[in-house]
């Protein structure tokens, strides 16, 4: 296959054009689609309004552009990044734990950055306005990455059960502290405490939107900059400090990058699990293990998949809007008991 | 740096391990040029002795001179251009090519090096480790000796001064344990050091120019083979009576003496 990297590059590139246009066809799907139907001018119209540029095609129904600008686009916005954001942050667990089955959802950094949240909304704590949530799930997304990290791993690696079982630790812990908050809390909290571990981009605005964006972008920028230290990481935690790569350093970066990546998602849209595991692993079948071509296109997969997700979810039944993690952990589930099984298949449990 | 500066100079090194003294009071000069082979029964601290000498532990008392340096003061970017290190078991996770494995080898270099020296480097480590074949296989789809070969690559690929291998030849059928003397031998003619672990005592004799036989966590004895291999430290070192033997081009053969 390295006789023809021309060919391999036209496939990879064909691929990757492939997954924006789907990207982008998904986000334009679901702006359309909904209570109001808009067309696809009406989309494109108020899209260039919404930049400041007036063209022809602007709509002239003020309630189409104004769902448009303040309640789809905002969601469609947040699903890309979350999703993005997601399938990376599984990209660099799966690289740090190397272990294809770490996953935020799967150890309980989700569930921990939930409790987070739930946590400062339960208790009416605002002191950092509206980061207050998403700094409250940055710690309970932190503090749970680490205690699985050190945990379940020996020597650079993790076996599959050990990291399950702590998972599973975690993820018990984490519920009965939401279901405490759900306690704590009136009922206005309780019921955003269980939208948020259903997972759903309803009611997303554009001040959260920014706040994922401000986080998420760079994030994911710093992780591609890693992405020869992850390659050689793959060797193992010795063999890769022989080869003057800063282990230490790595790992606590990475841990942060995890964190960040998973919480400020979970802060505003709840728990959606399972999407690190699937689109680095379908990423991984196509491109190969180099996270130089991982990480972004992992990226752009996460993307691609939350937002027919969630066209899924507002359009599967008409007038009601499934919770997505509920979607994402539907497939992801099934897919996840594929892994474990062909992992079991493996000598030692880990590819 | 002038040209006889030792590759290493270990003084009194101690290293302990919980409660267990697992290195004591360890001298050892490596010098340019040779090959050092560590000998000794298991859990004589060989594998320590090389991650004090890689800079993995920090030993708990002593001084690790590189190439004239202490070794605590080189960053590991530095500590990657000088030494490179063959562990015993290796894996890799995620199906990463036997060619991703090597080109790995070259990362120390990338801001000096350019494609064109990568790509040579790596096909003669390639060739000298005999796994231009698989090239394009999964490290994890291979067999032992194939890993423990192609890891090898890696190393070679990394091209340093300072080459540290630990059991390189465990998993090996006879050829590949004499293709790797070979290529040790070649790197140490290049003026590099070599230090190998081995449990074959007359692969050691065959090939090496100095022996560090270890037992207990002490250097037992050091020298040129032929001079410090007898059968009466042999039977103190390991406790088994052996025969010492010259094979028809006069090397020496260390067999048990068995009824």
């Amino acid at each position: 296959m390295h006789n023809a990297p021309h060919a391999i590059g036209r496939r990879r590139t064909f691929v990757l054009v492939g997954l924006i246009a789907l990207a982008l066809v998904g986000a334009t799907m679901s702006a359309m689609n909904g209570q109001l139907t808009a067309s696809a001018a009406d989309v494109m119209g108020s899209f260039l309004h919404g930049l400041g540029i007036d063209t022809a095609l602007r709509t002239e129904d003020a309630l189409i552009e104004q769902t448009l600008l303040q309640i789809r686009f905002p969601r469609i916005a947040m699903s890309l990044l979350v999703g993005a954001a997601l399938a990376v942050a599984g990209a660099v667990m799966q690289s740090i734990f190397g272990n294809p089955l770490a996953e935020p959802g799967v150890v309980g950094v989700s569930s921990g950055a939930a409790l987070g949240a739930a946590t400062a909304l339960a208790l009416g704590i605002t002191a950092f306005g509206g980061w207050t949530v998403a700094i409250f799930a940055f710690v309970g997304g932190f503090v749970s990455t680490i205690l699985v990290y050190f945990t379940a791993r020996s020597d650079g690696r993790t076996e599959v059960v050990t990291l399950l079982l702590t998972g599973i630790a975690v993820n018990a812990f984490a519920g009965a502290g939401l279901a405490l908050m759900m306690f704590a809390g009136g009922s206005a909290e309780r019921e955003q405490i269980v939208f948020w571990q259903l997972g759903t981009m309803n009611g997303s605005r554009w001040s959260e939107v920014l706040i994922v964006l401000a986080v998420t972008v760079p994030t994911m920028v710093w992780a591609g900059i890693l992405a020869g230290r992850y390659d050689i990481l793959a060797l193992g935690e010795r063999p890769a400090a022989h080869l003057g790569v800063n282990v230490e350093r790595l790992r606590i970066v990475s841990i942060v990058l995890v964190a960040l990546l998973t919480a400020v998602g979970v802060a505003f849209v709840g728990i959606i699990a399972f999407v690190g595991l699937v689109v680095p692993h379908m990423v991984r079948m196509l491109f190969g293990p180099g996270h130089r071509w991982l990480l972004p296109v992992s990226a752009v997969g996460g993307a691609v998949l939350l937002v027919w997700a969630d066209l899924f979810a507002r359009t599967w039944v008409s007038g009601s809007d499934l919770p997505i993690g509920l979607l994402t952990s539907l497939i992801g589930g099934p897919f996840f008991f594929y892994l474990v099984r062909s992992a079991r298949a493996r000598a030692g449990g880990w590819a | 740096m002038s040209d006889n500066t030792m590759a290493y100079q270990l003084h009194d090194v101690d290293c302990v391990r919980g409660a267990t003294t697992v290195l004591e009071g360890v001298s050892l000069d490596v010098n340019r040029g040779e090959i050092l082979a560590l000998v000794g029964p298991n859990g004589a601290g060989k594998s320590t002795l090389l991650a004090v000498m890689a800079g993995d532990i920090v030993p708990s008392r002593g001084r690790v001179m590189l190439q004239g340096k202490d070794i605590a003061t080189f960053s590991p970017r530095e500590l990657a251009r000088l030494r490179s290190v063959l562990l015993q078991s290796n894996q890799v996770s995620f199906s990463f090519s036997v060619r991703d494995v090597v080109l790995m080898g070259r990362s120390p270099w990338a801001a000096t090096s350019d494609d064109e020296t990568d790509e040579r480097v790596v096909r003669q480590a390639m060739a000298d480790a005999d796994v231009e074949h698989l090239a394009n296989r999964s490290f994890q789809a291979l067999s032992g000796g194939e890993r423990a070969r192609a890891s090898l690559a890696r190393v070679f690929a990394q091209d340093t001064e300072v080459v540290l291998l630990d059991e390189p030849t465990a998993s090996l059928d006879l050829r590949h344990q004499e293709d790797v003397m070979v290529a040790a031998r070649r790197l140490a003619d290049e003026g590099k050091a070599v230090v190998v672990v081995l449990h074959d005592l007359s692969l050691a004799a065959a090939w090496a120019d100095q022996i560090a036989i270890l037992a207990g966590g002490r250097l037992v004895e050091v020298g040129v083979p032929t001079e410090t291999i007898n059968a009466d430290l042999v039977k103190r070192v390991y406790g088994i009576d052996v025969h010492v033997l010259s094979d028809p081009s006069g090397r020496m053969v260390i067999i048990p003496q068995r009824p």
